[in-house]
Order: C-alpha cells, then structure tokens, then sequence
C-alpha cells in the first residue's frame, strides 16, 4: 500500500503531462477546422474504427438569450425545429403557409381577448375559428417526418437538448448517410417553418410537469436557482414558466429564430469515418447557402456581487426532504473554474470524499451526498446535494456540509486528497475519449463557448496543476456561508 | 415540386425486399454502399475450473474493462428476505476482501481512479471495473479478491439496510418510479420473483449468515462468465487471467434453473393516488414474449410500428398531432429468460386522463387490423440501416457476447435477428399484432389525482393504497 502510494505520488504527474500532451498532438493530427464564408463553423475529427459518424450542432442561443415574459422560447424553438421545414413534413407549403396566417390572426385575438377579459361569446367563437383552421393546417402536415427520415435511414439516436447557454442538436448516422444529414440538417436550421406550433406548445407544458412540477427535484432546482440569482437569467428555468408559454406566438418564436440561428452563432462538431476532402465540399454546398446574419447580442445583465444576503428557499410536497446548497463561482474561462472542480471532487466525489465520509458512512445522517461545480458561459454556481437518511432532517444535513466546507476552508488538503481527485478526473477525462458522441459533444461545447476546440485538453492540463494553496484559497473566495444559498424539500 | 419514386440502394441491398410503392425522401438523393463493418477478433476460453472467459484487445487508449456475469439473481432469494440479493451484491464490493477493509478497497480505488462496481437485477448479477493500463496488475488483483474472498463487514451490512429502508421510505417521491413499480406488481403479481419488492420487514430479517450464503450458493468459477477489454495483448492477457483465477477452486454448488412465471388475472382499471401530482402517469399491458420466441422478430417491427420511434403511432397521434402528451410509447420487452412485458406508457395533464386512455387503446386495436406498406418501410429500414449501431464499438460488441453466452443464446443472434427483420411482411405484423396484442386482455394502472380527471374513474376502478 504505501509503496504503491509513493510511487504514484512520485512518478504519475510526469507520465501525466507528457501523456496529455500526447493526447492532444494526436487530436490535432485528427482534427480539422473549416469556416464557411457566412461564419459557420466546423470541427471535424476523423476515427475510421466503425463506418459511423456522429454530427453536434451547437447554437450559441439558449434561455440567457430571452427576454422578460419570453421565458422557455429557446426550448419550444428546439422542438419546432424537429417540425419540418418548406420541403420535409409538408404535402403543400403554398397552401400550408397560407393557413398559418390566418391561424396566427385568429390566436392573437384570441390572446388579446383573454387579456383584456372580453366577453366568453366571443372568445368562444374565436376558439372555434382556431379549431377549424387548425384542422385544415393539420391536413397539409407529414407528422415526424424529420425524424421519420432519420429513424429509417438508420439513425443510432437523434435528439436535442437546450440549456441555459446552449441549443443542442445531434444524430448518429451510418456513415454512408453523411449527405443525408448535410441536407436535413441545414434544412432545418436554415428553413425551419414552425409548424404544428400549438400542439407543440402543449407538448413542452406536458414536459413541464414532469420534468418540473411532478419532481421534487426538478421543483427544487427551478426554486432554487430563482433565488439564487437575483438578475442574471440563469434565474429562469429552461423550460419556462407556465405563464410565459400561454403567450407564446408562432411570429415571436420566428423572431427569437431570426436573431439567433444565424450562421455565425453555430459550431458544428463531426466525429467519425469521414474524410475532410469529401466532406468540405458537402458542407459549402448545403451550408454554404445560408445568409450570413449578424450575430446577436443579448445585452444579459451581470449578477451583483452577494454580499452577506443569505437566501433560503423551501418546497413542500409529498416528498421525502432533500437538501441543497450553492455559491456563486466564476465562468468556465476563470483560472479557479478547474480548481473548483478539484475542490468538488474532494467534497463529494465517491466513496472517500469528505461529505460521503462522514454524512453516509460515519454519520450515517444522509443517504447520499454528490456536488457540481457548474462553470458554464457566465459565472456559475457550486451545487451540493444530501439526501437525509430516515429519521433525520435537512437541518443536520445543512450543519455537517457547512462544518466540512468550513473545515477545508481552514486547514489545507492533502496531498494525497489532491492526487486521487486528480486521478479521478483524469480517468473520467480519458474514458470520455472512448465515447464518438460525447466527444463530438466536447469539441462542439468548448468550440463554441471558448472559440477553441483545444482548451478541452487544455482544461485537462489545468487541473494536473491544481495545487493544496490553490484549494484552500478557492474554498475562501467562493464559498462564503454569509452568502450561501439554501433549498430544502420538505413533506407537507 | 417533382417527386421521384425510388427505393433507397442501401435500403434495396440491406433490406433485400418490397414494400410496394414506398416513397423515399428526401427525394434524388443516392447513398453509396456502407463499408462492411470489421468484426473484432476475439477469444473465447474455458479455464480447468469451469470458469469462461472472454478477452478482446482494443489498443486505442490505454484502458482495461473487465467484467464478470454471474449466474444468480434476485429471483432466488428467500420471499421472506426481499432485498436479500441486493444488499449481498452492494456489501460484496462494499465490506472488504481479502487483506482490504471496505475502507481501504475504496481508498485504493479511488485514489488513482479506477472504478469497480457490483449489482445484481431479477436474473443475471455482475462485478464490474475499469482501470489505466499501468494500474491494471493491482487492480484486478481487487477484483479477484472480491469475487473469491469478500468479507461482507457487518458495518458496510448495517450501511446497506439504512440505503434500502432509506429507498423504501423514498420510492413514492416520484410519480413514475410508483407507476413502473406497481405496474410490474400487478401484471406479474405482487408475490412474483420477477416483481415482488422489499418491505422494512423483510429487510430486517437479513443477517450476515445469509449474505454470505447467498454468495456461497452462487459465486463460484463455473458459474462465471468473466470479460477483458482494452489496452493488452491477448496472450498476455490470458495468462494473467489463469494466474489469477486459475487456481480459484471451488466446486459448484447451484446453477440456478429457470422459475417460470405465471401471469395471474388481473382487474382491468387500477388506479393510484398521488394528490399533488399535475400529470398523469398511464401503464397499460399484459404479459408478452422473451427473445428466443419465433415471433419476437416480428414483434420488434410490431413495436416500432405502434409506439417505438419518432414516426410510430404513438409519437404521431397522441404527441405530435394532438400534443397530449411529452412522453408516449408502446413496446415490447423482450427479455431473455422469463416473458417481457407489452407496455403502453403515456404522461398527460389530469384532465385529459381518460381521453388519453382511450386514444392508446384505439391504436393497440387498429394495429391489428392494418399496417400501411410506408410504416412497414419506416420500421424494417428503421432496424436494418442501424444495425451498425449494435457493433460501432468493442466495449458494445464484447458486453453483448457476454450476455449472450450467458443466456444461451447463439453468439450470432444479432445477425439472426437481422435476417429474421429482412422476412417480416405486414401480413406477419397484424398476425402477430393479432396473436400477441390483447385488447380484452389489457390492464390499465392510472396513477394521478382522481379529483382533476377528465371524467370520473368508473365504479369498479381497483383502487391501490401505496404503502409506506
């Protein structure tokens, strides 16, 4: 045991370094860049080991970009971008398109009669005016056929997400299938359509509660970050609030698009058997089309600097409780960003971290114990969750996570707390490579968000130098119990 | 716009049939053909003691994935124990082995990060790890220990049964956990092996005495399936392998058999309530097939037809088209060695319950009476063109061979199912949608708010009380 110990300590950091710089060399041999001359972007990386290619598209546009009253407009345009375009889902858009006008008419009446509380006759008649058109666009509509196309030509998964920061695209697909995706992909960035708009607004509210209202984790989390942020719109959840989806229109949707998807707001990352010669042509001609628009700028205000204002939420439902705490810490290009994910591994990561060690195994108050360092595009949040044993209460989980945080405030870490989290991180890093689509992920991630695919490996290397000083220090500046932020679940 | 009418050359040379007048979009585009996928070599040994072992080198990172399958299950733990299996395969890795403590197994771990986990599930059990290349010698040497010399510490025991009460306490927090749970109890019934669930009293009655006998029963070489892939050459690595487990003897106790499963009748409407819920969780089905049925080919088609996939029935009518719901499928589970379940699973606001009800019902029926020549095409295609997925990775191909060999299933069953897809007509589906599909058969499990439905649950609705 000790011998092993020594060994490690001693020897693995130089293996490490020169192994990461290896890895990187490698990458740059595999990897190739292009710009189209509207400013979209393309990270290409070869791995001829299967005859498959995994395509993410990264839109720099999520819910920072909304403004006041549009909360969850990024995340309905995701899912009207599966909806077709003038080409696919369609058996007339002349006709189709006509028929949306008019729908649209009557639904902003309909709005504006129920915020001005007019009379139920009328509203009555403008619902059923809505019913009849949208049973005629209904006639035109190819349900799915986006996703029929995919689905059939033998996609190995396609799907989308949308976060605070990001609007995610991504499909797996045979390689053989590469042009198909040149031509539905750009389609659907560039030509989207917004069809069946209202069905899919019912949609995303029945996404809603589950994900949210149904969740006591989900219900935490949105309460959570609503106090945790007093301006800065990491405030608002993704999805929405409930309020803001009942005034969503077809034509602010189109605009929020319009402002967005542009070319040059897009990274795209392409990992698997393709050749760059073969594939650049492709990207030109489908790609290529697209108008270069000015890319948007959100004028997203800056969060405040807490100051001694301790803020505390709490959720009752028929639930067990489950206790969370954040402060407020720096953006992904901050020299702390990495030694907060040291820092995090050292508090909740695994078996031997200090909160498992003590809350679950010694204490035995908690059932588990985990934390998040989230550094994303703007200044982020330290996340860490219990989840109290029966018999015991948030409130003895609350006082052991502040005691170890104060602890490691305190007194430095060890050396050998820093190496195994290091070790941890590394494999984590190393065991990612493996994966063709979580890579096409990173590369599309730190492409967009940092301008360069590389600082991937370059975060890597950071956190081989994250040293016990720098723990220590990082633990004071950020994690200041004043200023912490508290949201507990409770039973009714 | 000009359409052309043509079928796909991929879909021709994969699919080997006609759907009759398909169209294909997007229209005029041609694939070239997919370069045939190469098949990882790999070995497939039998150690003197019984023990089969499976080894596949995939040099591109330096990396070593070992896993053992082990025949066992929670189905063969005493009724009276429920958790049993759980709790014997949480404390193997856990409580120590050989000169390790618990502690010092997670310290010795964690501390250069390499990962080995436990788990077990109704019939098969697994250990399971991942480490650098340069860490693998001591880090197999752990999970050898594990498997042969566990100590099952009575304090990592205690740790286990506060995790399972503390489950136990927890499982009716979320909506859905509760419906997939209950479902499953009573379209198997509440006492079955394949559905029963731990209570504070069957927990309490473990001891140490049988976690160990459990494990006796059931841990031994020929009952292991044992796995190796990554950075290694393979003539090193079976002769690490014989070195390390070669001399592990132990004669074997149990190959445990089949328990049959019996579906029991069951009240049509069941429902649960949840009163702050704001959706609605729906489940309905019935007893369905395993994989090595002449039908399940079929059935696979059947399944994305009806409610797998973004152009099934489901995901058309009750998502798209009326946007009742976000989550919406229909399929069967197939499962290897006891009858799957069919399930129809939908999400929905609570006034919209009943209406939603009918809607999924309405399509289980129509689909035994047609099926159209474009959704046979979507879904053969669908399953045809993809099947590069099922192999694009070792650490994919070598999982699966394990399962299969631990099944009995042919290792080539990937490419017999292919080829069992490629016959399926639309004759076939509705049969088989005719043969497996029960319309009158069906048991429904509403789990919501009944105040907010849309309509008030008929009078011989079977109301289940959650407990705790």
């Amino acid at each position: 045991m000790v011998r092993r110990t020594f060994i490690l300590a001693v020897v693995l950091p130089l293996l490490v370094s020169t192994a990461h710089a290896q890895v990187l060399a490698d990458y740059e041999k595999n990897i190739t860049e292009y710009t189209l001359a509207n400013g979209m972007h393309f990270i290409i990386l070869e791995d001829h080991t299967a005859p498959v290619v995994s395509f993410n598209v990264q839109v720099n546009t999520g819910s920072v970009d909304e403004k006041y009253g549009e909360t969850g407009m990024s995340h309905l345009m995701e899912h009207l971008a599966f909806n077709g375009t003038r080409r696919i889902g369609t058996r007339n858009w002349q006709a189709e398109s006509k028929v949306f006008a008019e729908l649209d008419r009557v639904y902003e009446k309909m709005l504006k009669a129920r915020k001005e509380k007019q009379g139920e006759e009328y509203l009555q008649k403008l619902q059923a005016e809505f019913e009849r058109l949208n049973g005629k666009a209904a006639e035109y509509a190819e349900p799915n056929e986006f996703g029929k196309i995919m689905d059939m030509e033998g996609s190995g998964g396609l799907n989308a997400y949308c976060s605070h920061d990001m609007t995610v695209f991504w499909v797996e697909l045979p390689s053989n299938k590469t042009e198909l995706w040149a031509l539905m992909e750009s389609d659907r960035l560039f030509n989207p359509v917004f069809r069946g708009f209202y069905e899919e607004l019912e949609v995303v509210k029945e996404e809603r509660r589950m994900r949210v209202e149904n969740s006591p984790f989900g219900r935490l989390m949105e309460e959570f970050n609503n106090i945790g942020y007093s301006v800065h719109p990491y405030r608002n959840p993704v999805i929405g609030y409930p309020d803001d989806l009942e005034y969503m229109t077809r034509g602010r949707v189109a605009g929020f698009y319009r402002t967005h998807y542009v070319p040059s707001n897009i990274v795209v990352a392409i990992a698997g058997d393709i050749r760059p010669a073969e594939l650049i042509p492709l990207l030109e001609r489908y790609f290529g089309k697209a108008r270069a628009g000015k890319k948007a700028e959100s004028s997203i205000p800056a969060e405040p600097p807490m100051e001694r204002t301790e803020r505390r939420v709490t959720v009752r439902m028929d639930s067990e409780p489950i206790f969370l705490t954040g402060f407020h810490v720096p953006d992904i290009g901050h020299p702390d960003s990495p030694v907060l994910d040291v820092c995090s591994e050292i508090l909740a990561g695994g078996r031997t971290s200090r909160l498992y060690k003590r809350l679950v195994k010694e204490e035995r108050i908690a059932l588990s114990t985990a934390s998040w360092c989230m550094t994303p595009k703007y200044p982020g949040m330290f996340y860490i969750w219990a989840v109290a044993a029966s018999g015991h209460t948030n409130a003895e989980l609350e006082s052991a996570v502040m005691d170890e945080i104060e602890k490691m405030k305190k007194s430095p870490v060890t050396e050998d707390e820093i190496e195994g989290a290091r070790a941890r991180l590394r494999m984590g890093f190393l065991t990612g490579l493996r994966e063709r689509r979580g890579m096409a992920e990173e590369l599309a991630w730190y492409g967009s968000i940092t301008g360069d695919w590389r600082n991937l490996f370059r975060y890597t290397e950071k956190l081989e130098k994250v040293t016990r000083e720098d723990v220590t220090a990082a633990m004071n500046r950020y994690m200041r119990m004043e200023d912490r932020i508290v949201g507990t679940v409770e039973k009714e | 716009m000009k359409k052309i009418w043509i079928v796909i050359a991929a879909g021709m040379l994969l699919g080997g049939c006609t759907y009759g007048r398909v169209e294909r979009k997007p229209e005029g585009l041609r694939f070239p053909e997919l370069r045939a996928i190469e098949k990882p070599q790999f070995t497939r040994e039998r150690l003197a003691n019984g023990m089969t072992v499976f080894l596949m080198e995939d040099r591109t990172l330096p990396l070593v994935s070992f896993q053992a399958l082990i025949h066992t299950g929670a189905i063969y733990e005493p009724a009276e124990k429920t958790g049993l299996a759980e709790i014997t395969f949480e404390t193997l890795r856990t409580g120590g082995a050989g000169s390790l403590s618990g502690d010092g197994m997670d310290y010795a771990l964690e501390r250069i990060g390499a990962r080995i986990s436990t788990g077990i599930d109704r019939d098969i059990a697994w250990v399971e790890g991942l480490s650098h290349r340069e860490d693998f010698p001591s880090v197999f040497g752990i999970f050898h220990d594990i498997l042969t010399a566990p100590s099952f510490e009575q304090e990592k025991i205690s740790l286990a049964v506060i995790g399972k009460k503390g489950e136990i306490r927890r499982r009716n927090d979320d909506i859905s956990g509760i419906a997939e749970r209950e479902f499953r109890r009573i379209v198997y019934g509440k006492e079955s092996p394949y559905a029963r669930i731990s209570e504070y009293a069957t927990i309490d009655r473990i001891r140490r005495e049988d976690l160990v006998e459990f494990y006796g029963r059931f841990v031994c070489p020929s009952n292991i399936i044992l796995g190796v892939w990554g950075d290694f050459d393979t003539a090193d690595m079976l002769e690490k392998v014989r070195g390390t487990f070669g001399g592990w003897q132990k004669e074997r106790i149990e190959k445990p058999s089949r328990i049959e499963v019996q579906f029991p009748e069951t009240a049509h409407l069941n429902m649960i309530v949840k009163k702050d819920a704001t959706q609605s969780v729906i489940m309905m089905g019935h007893g369905g097939l395993r994989r090595d049925h002449p039908d399940y080919f079929t059935a696979v088609v059947l399944s994305r037809i009806l409610g797998a996939g973004w152009y099934s029935r489901f995901s058309r009518r009750l998502r798209q088209e009326k946007g009742l719901a976000y989550d919406v499928w229909a399929s069967f589970l197939g499962e290897f060695d006891y009858p799957g379940l069919f399930i129809a699973s939908a999400q929905t606001r609570m006034d919209r319950t009943f209406e939603v009800i009918g809607l999924m019902k309405k399509e289980i029926e129509s689909v035994r009476e047609n099926v159209s020549d474009e959704e046979l095409a979507v879904a053969k295609d669908g399953i045809l063109n993809s099947e590069v997925f099922w192999s694009d990775t070792k650490d994919k191909i070598i999982r699966r061979l394990m399962r299969y060999e631990y099944y009995g299933y042919p290792l080539d069953y990937p490419d017999r199912l292919i080829e069992g897809v490629k016959k399926v007509t639309g004759q076939d589906v509705i049969r088989v949608a005719n043969e497996l599909l029960l319309p009158g058969r069906l048991t429904v499990l509403v789990v919501g708010s009944p105040e907010k439905f849309d309509v008030p649950p008929p009078a011989d609705t079977n109301t289940i009380p959650l407990n705790p």
